[in-house]
């Protein structure tokens, strides 16, 4: 099982996922298998890692190299091949059960959501990753817009009850928010006081 | 230890304190100094976001393989 180094070189990383994106493509199938190789070589226990990287290239990017990175997700979103860690299905404490295969955005969704008390991540946590992911994303309008409607897809699933209702209700309003407008800040919002208001309700 | 590999057991996700997302151009908050132990999210936004990736591939990595161009993401991430 793959290891993560004590001090990773995230700034690297990024800059080899752009270099990788950019010379197999952006929208080729070459740079969506580049994706799927990282993540499956990190695996799932270290799939954050990834999303880590993508916020590098967000953070650190210059235009060209984000739209590069962002395009390829577009393309393997498009493909139904985007890039996705696993997490333990709702309501599934036991090693062994069922675990549901998620994309960036939707990965970091569950992760906040507190499902035994406190959540793997703060809100605060939340909107720094998520939004730098969907920032990203901003960089290309097609980008947002798919991923947007497969987040309310995701929402809406009603043969999907790996998913907590508090999360689908958080993640319709993200995604009716960033469908709205570029503004990744502002659906990150929308997705915490969502699941702020479910948390309040007796 | 640097370099050492951190236990797989371990969640990603622990023991980190993080400030809201920095926008683009505006001073960091010292985020790692904030941040207890080597959590994975030490260090983002950390240097103010100052653009520094570029979408140019150095004349030795073009052309390469999948896996080959994957090595090189995940070398400088796992051991």
């Amino acid at each position: 099982m793959a290891e993560l180094l004590a001090e990773p070189r995230w700034v690297e990383a990024a800059q080899a996922l752009i270099g990788g994106c950019v010379d197999l493509g952006p929208r080729q199938d070459g740079a969506v298998a580049l994706m799927e190789a990282v993540c499956s070589g990190l695996g799932d226990q270290l799939y954050p890692a990834f999303l880590r990287v993508l916020a590098e290239v967000n953070l650190r990017g210059e235009y060209a190299a984000r739209a590069a990175v962002a395009q390829t997700l577009v393309q393997a979103l498009s493909q139904g091949r985007l890039p996705s860690g696993s997490r333990a299905a709702w309501g599934a404490w036991q090693p062994g059960a069922q675990r549901r295969s998620l994309g960036p955005i939707e990965y970091l969704c569950l992760a906040a959501w507190p499902q035994r008390g406190q959540a793997d991540l703060s809100p605060e946590q939340f909107q720094t990753l998520a939004g730098a992911v969907m920032e990203l994303l901003d960089c290309d309008a097609e980008a947002r817009r798919l991923y947007a409607d497969h987040l309310a897809a995701v929402a809406d699933d009603p043969l999907d009850g790996t998913m907590p209702r508090e999360v689908r209700a958080g993640l319709r309003a993200l995604a009716q928010s960033w469908r709205g407008q570029p503004d990744a800040s502002q659906a990150c919002r929308a997705f915490v006081d969502s699941l702020g208001a479910a948390r309040r309700q007796p | 230890m640097i370099g050492a590999p951190l236990s797989s057991s371990a969640s990603l996700f622990s023991a980190t304190s993080l400030g809201s997302l920095t926008p683009r151009g505006a001073p960091a908050a010292p985020i790692a100094g904030r941040a207890s132990g080597t959590g994975w999210l030490d260090g983002l936004g950390a240097g103010g976001g100052a653009v520094s990736l570029r979408a140019d591939v150095p004349a030795d990595q073009r052309g390469l393989s999948v896996e080959q161009h994957a090595e090189r993401v995940l070398a400088a991430l796992i051991g």
